[in-house]
């Protein structure tokens, strides 16, 4: 079975509440279609989830599909174990002489 | 200070860099300077010299926009960190420069920013980049002596590639951050963009250091940076990531920065490829944090006035709303080996090199770019060298190594953290030994 990397109307609905979003707003349509492009890309997916809502050669959705570049998978590195709180303590700086 | 505003006045209908211009409160600021320097009150070298800021940085009692119509009657109460320190040295705020929408570099075929495209002094058909694009067009074309921007992922290096400046996004922490609209708390930081290394010194001076009232501010000393120029190469070791030259660059960028590293190199630096591995993941790490904190930081204003913002913009805020919480922290555990990286490499060598951006100016309203045989984003291509020093918080200058097409190209060095001095140094031997610097737009 392949990966599922499409993301359902009624999930979006919910997330997209859940955010704060208007889900009754028109533009809601472009949001959908444009995350159905972007968020797969984002997990390294080999083919984008087709397009629904997108609206031609300027639409962002179609941008997205051709020209955002595979992201390689983070999943590849060795990240057991690691804690991301530490990446927030400030650089440890170089005393200057 | 009048010939800079009539420089503005002659300029601004072709480049647009400024959303708000401050003539009466320059020249009034001009004439205080003047007496006070006549009268021995000398504050240094930046008292009397017109500055300008991205208009993400507040300045007291003028109008802050985050280059979006959202905030167009919004009015800071107080001066940023920077501005603060700037005034501090004498220096002058003419205006508040242009900036993609909310400095998040999104572009669309058709439409325009909110404030106007930015044009580049070199061709003003072409971008002067983002998102600091009105800074890096200002300083270029002589409508300021020195800006200031913003860098997440190349905001100040990309605009001053493109347009062919010095710019540097210091260590994280380096300059503070107070009173400056965070788009990434964890990639933001504040950079000088000026028309010299010296130059860029000699502003870092005046606003690096430790700040109590921001939290992200590194408590180490700022040295004199101007104190590290003129002291040669010899001894410096350069490393070169051969993973740059794994990814799309233009051959005429690629050639003149391969120019740039040979003359290193005859300078007196011992030059040399490197390997970077984790270099390739920067985009897949970086896209998570940046998407993620983007939304957290204007969540209320996207879910609130979303129909009021720049329609690309708007769309990238409102995906990062939908990045879960699993994937943002897998990211930064990603970024700690990219990090750990990073750092074993300046262990075997003093600097980092290679090309700032791996194309040249494009037209404006471009969204894709065929380099050498491969189509890819230009938001993507602009990136691709630099993001990856927001991920690490490494210091990273860009300064000019030439012209493709009559248009700007790039040298990128960076170095260790908090050591600016060693990345001047050597950008100042390289500038001194070229002329590139010394060449003006045609305008």
């Amino acid at each position: 079975m392949g990966e599922d990397t499409g993301l359902s109307r009624q999930s979006f609905q919910y997330l997209a509440r859940a955010a704060g979003l208007k889900t009754e707003d028109p533009h809601m349509d472009k949001l959908y279609a444009y995350l159905r492009e972007v968020l797969p890309k984002l997990k390294g997916a080999e083919e984008p989830a087709p397009v629904t809502g997108a609206t031609g050669q300027g639409d962002l959705a179609t941008i997205i599909r051709r020209y955002m570049p595979k992201l390689r998978r983070l999943e590849e590195l060795p990240l057991a174990g690691l804690d991301p709180g530490i990446v927030f303590r400030p650089l440890p700086g170089v005393r200057i002489e | 200070m009048k010939a800079y505003l009539a420089r503005c006045q002659e300029l601004e209908p072709a480049l647009n860099s400024f959303i708000t211009l401050l003539p009466e409160q320059a020249l009034e600021e001009a004439r205080r300077a003047e007496r006070d320097i006549q009268a021995g009150n000398w504050r240094g070298p930046l008292h009397g010299l017109p500055f300008t800021v991205k208009d993400l940085f507040a300045a007291r009692g003028v109008r802050c926009t985050l280059g979006s119509k959202a905030f167009d009657r919004s009015i800071s109460e107080e001066d940023s960190g920077v501005v603060e320190r700037l005034k501090r040295a004498g220096a002058i705020l003419i205006g508040k420069a242009n900036l993609n929408p909310l400095a998040y570099g999104a572009i669309a075929k058709e439409g325009d920013y909110d404030y106007g495209h930015m044009h580049n002094p070199w061709d003003p058909a072409c971008v002067s980049g983002g998102s600091s694009g009105g800074s890096g067009s200002a300083t270029s074309a002589g409508e300021c002596a020195f800006a200031i921007g913003s860098d997440t992922g190349g905001s100040v290096r990309i605009p001053s590639c493109l347009c062919g400046i010095v710019g540097l996004k210091p260590t994280y922490g380096l300059l503070s951050r107070r009173g400056l609209s965070t788009l990434s708390w964890s990639l933001d930081s504040a950079g000088p963009m000026t028309r010299s290394v010296e130059d860029c010194a000699l502003v870092l001076n005046a606003v690096a250091g430790y700040d109590p009232q921001d939290p992200s501010s590194a408590d180490v000393p700022a040295p004199d940076y101007t104190k590290s120029l003129g002291a040669g190469l010899n001894g410096l070791r350069i490393g070169v990531p051969k993973e740059y030259f794994e990814v799309p660059v233009d051959p005429q960028v690629r050639a003149l920065v391969e120019k740039a590293l040979e003359k290193l190199g005859e300078l007196g630096a011992s030059v040399r490829e490197v390997s970077w591995p984790l270099y390739h993941y920067y985009e897949s790490i970086s896209t998570p944090i940046l998407l993620s904190e983007g939304a957290a930081a204007y969540r209320q204003l996207v879910t609130e006035k979303g129909n009021q913002l720049y329609p690309p913009l708007r769309l990238r805020l409102e995906t990062g709303l939908f990045v879960s919480a699993p994937d943002y922290l897998q990211a930064q555990q990603a970024r700690l080996l990219f990090n750990q990286e990073s750092r074993q490499l300046l262990e075997q060598v003093d600097l980092l090199a290679g090309p700032s951006t791996p194309i040249t100016a494009t037209k404006i309203g471009v969204t894709d770019v065929d380099i050498d045989g491969k189509t890819m984003g230009v938001i993507a291509a602009h990136t691709q060298y630099l993001s990856a020093f927001n991920l690490n918080g490494l210091p990273a200058l860009t300064l000019p190594c030439g012209f493709a097409r009559g248009l700007p190209v790039g040298l990128q060095l960076a170095g260790r953290p908090f050591e600016e001095g060693a990345v001047l140094r050597a950008a100042q031997a390289y500038e001194q030994a070229t002329d590139w610097h010394r060449r003006k737009p045609p305008l």
